[in-house]
């Protein structure tokens, strides 16, 4: 009897230590989550509202969302979109609006009950052309982020909720310069806030030293957060962002066998997908 | 691609074993393998004295892409003429990171052995199984690391491969 008590407590002991599929945090990319399949919804409104409303298991399945930038310097305006491709406008601020409407409601807005995080990505092209920011268009953009950034800090402090931004641009000059403009409101601007800044690892113009995590933890323009993109490609380059002890962030347009085995091998903090309800069952199974 | 490759030289392989080469010898051929270890096909040379082997494979793909590329060297011992072969080695995979490149530096171990029934008498197959693991990474104002230095040992750091060699070639 006390053999057997013990082979069971011994098989427990097993499954205790046993791996659990990684707990990343969960974004949801171009903010659409809600309708996966179909790149025509992301980076609408419609679909952000969807996306935040979606429920797994009586609570968000996601822990934030990504809205893009896109500066159009003909119309001067700040557009939530990825490119010039979409059909109608509409404008990031108004993507705020409904994320911080979201903030100040009640209930759980994430899954693991920390902070919401909103990751704004800028968009480098300003013209159908992919012309790059003038030094006009570089403050017009950057105003229009800090304007979102501000919006979002106040409906946290509003909501009592925490809040992480994370930041990111697709040429990392448009992030550096973003920390030295006179309204930068600093990497923690308050209790339970703080803006993180993020690179993409195709970001243009990003250099070993632009790592918060190779250059010491105090950089005031450091990159905090550095996103990869997994396909099936040799490997090493995975490896290598490992050995680069910054955050991680898996993205990834639909999920895949190499964006699961990333997740599982490479252990990221964050995952920005738009197959987040996909994801978190994947991660709870 | 590689997987097909690989399980098709699986099937000739059961039919029968490549006789012994009694002289030195030379190949040169592509290496396909079924894993992300490496690009999926790249190219190789080797020299067979005995039962002992050498074996150079470049990445002309990954040259010319400059995006990770994988360079190594093999050496085998037949355990018995025609033979499993137990193979050891060294690669170097190169990556572009940052702006700069990264090296990981990779001991091989595999076992590996001669296929026959190819129609042509100049014409070889070898099928390998390998594990190669991450030693050192490092590269210009990137941070280096030994595998015992790493905080957590993941699975990025090994490497199971299963390779297919197809060569022609033939004794000096």
């Amino acid at each position: 009897m006390i053999r057997g008590r013990r082979t069971s407590l011994f098989a427990l002991l097993l499954l205790a230590a046993c791996d659990r599929r990684p707990q990343a945090i969960l974004m949801c990319h171009n903010s659409n989550c809600a309708h996966a399949t179909d790149p025509a919804a992301d980076d609408t409104l419609a679909s952000l509202e969807d996306s935040l409303a979606l429920t797994y298991l009586g609570r968000p399945p996601i822990d934030g969302v990504e809205i893009d930038t896109l500066w159009d310097s003909e119309r001067s305006l700040c557009l939530f979109a990825h490119d010039f491709d979409k059909p109608v406008d509409e404008l990031a601020m108004d993507a705020v609006d409904r994320v911080t409407e979201h903030m100040l409601g009640a209930g759980a807005i994430t899954w693991d009950g920390v902070a919401f995080r909103v990751k704004i990505e800028s968009k480098a092209a300003v013209t159908p052309g992919g012309a790059d920011h003038s030094a006009d268009d570089l403050a017009a953009h950057q105003a229009c982020v800090l304007d979102m950034v501000d919006r979002l800090l106040e409906a946290a402090v509003a909501g009592d909720r925490e809040l992480e931004i994370l930041l990111e641009g697709e040429d990392i000059q448009f992030v550096r310069s973003l920390t030295a403009h006179s309204r930068w409101p600093g990497k923690d601007p308050g209790e339970g806030l703080a803006i993180r800044l993020e690179a993409n690892v195709k970001s243009a113009g990003l250099a070993p030293d632009d790592l918060v995590s190779l250059t010491g933890g105090d950089k005031p323009d450091g990159i905090d957060v550095l996103a990869f993109h997994s396909t099936r490609f040799p490997d090493g380059q995975q490896q290598a962002y490992e050995a680069l002890d910054v955050d991680l962030m898996l993205w990834m347009l639909d999920a895949s066998l190499e964006t699961f085995y990333a997740a599982e091998v490479y252990h990221p903090e964050y995952v920005n997908t738009s197959e987040a309800v996909l994801l978190r069952r994947w991660m709870e199974d | 691609m590689g997987r097909k490759l690989v399980s098709l030289a699986i099937a000739i392989g059961v039919m029968g074993v490549r006789p012994a080469q009694a002289e030195p010898a030379v190949f040169g051929g592509i290496d396909v393998r079924t894993d992300l270890g490496t690009q999926w096909m790249r190219a190789g040379a080797a020299v067979e004295i005995g039962r002992l082997s050498f074996d150079a494979i470049v990445d002309p793909y990954g040259y010319w892409t400059r995006e990770q590329h994988d360079s190594e060297v093999l050496a085998g011992w037949a355990l018995w003429p025609a033979g499993w072969s137990l193979m050891g080695g060294w690669r170097v995979s190169s990556l572009p990171l940052l702006g700069t490149r990264y090296y990981q530096e990779k001991a091989i171990l595999g076992l590996a052995a001669p296929l026959s029934a190819l129609p042509l008498r100049h014409l070889r197959a070898r099928i390998g199984f390998e594990w190669a693991v991450t030693l050192v990474r490092h590269g210009p104002d990137l941070p280096t690391f030994w595998l015992w230095q790493e905080d957590e040992l993941h699975g990025g750091s090994f490497n199971l491969g299963l390779v297919l060699r197809l060569e022609a070639g033939g004794a000096l």
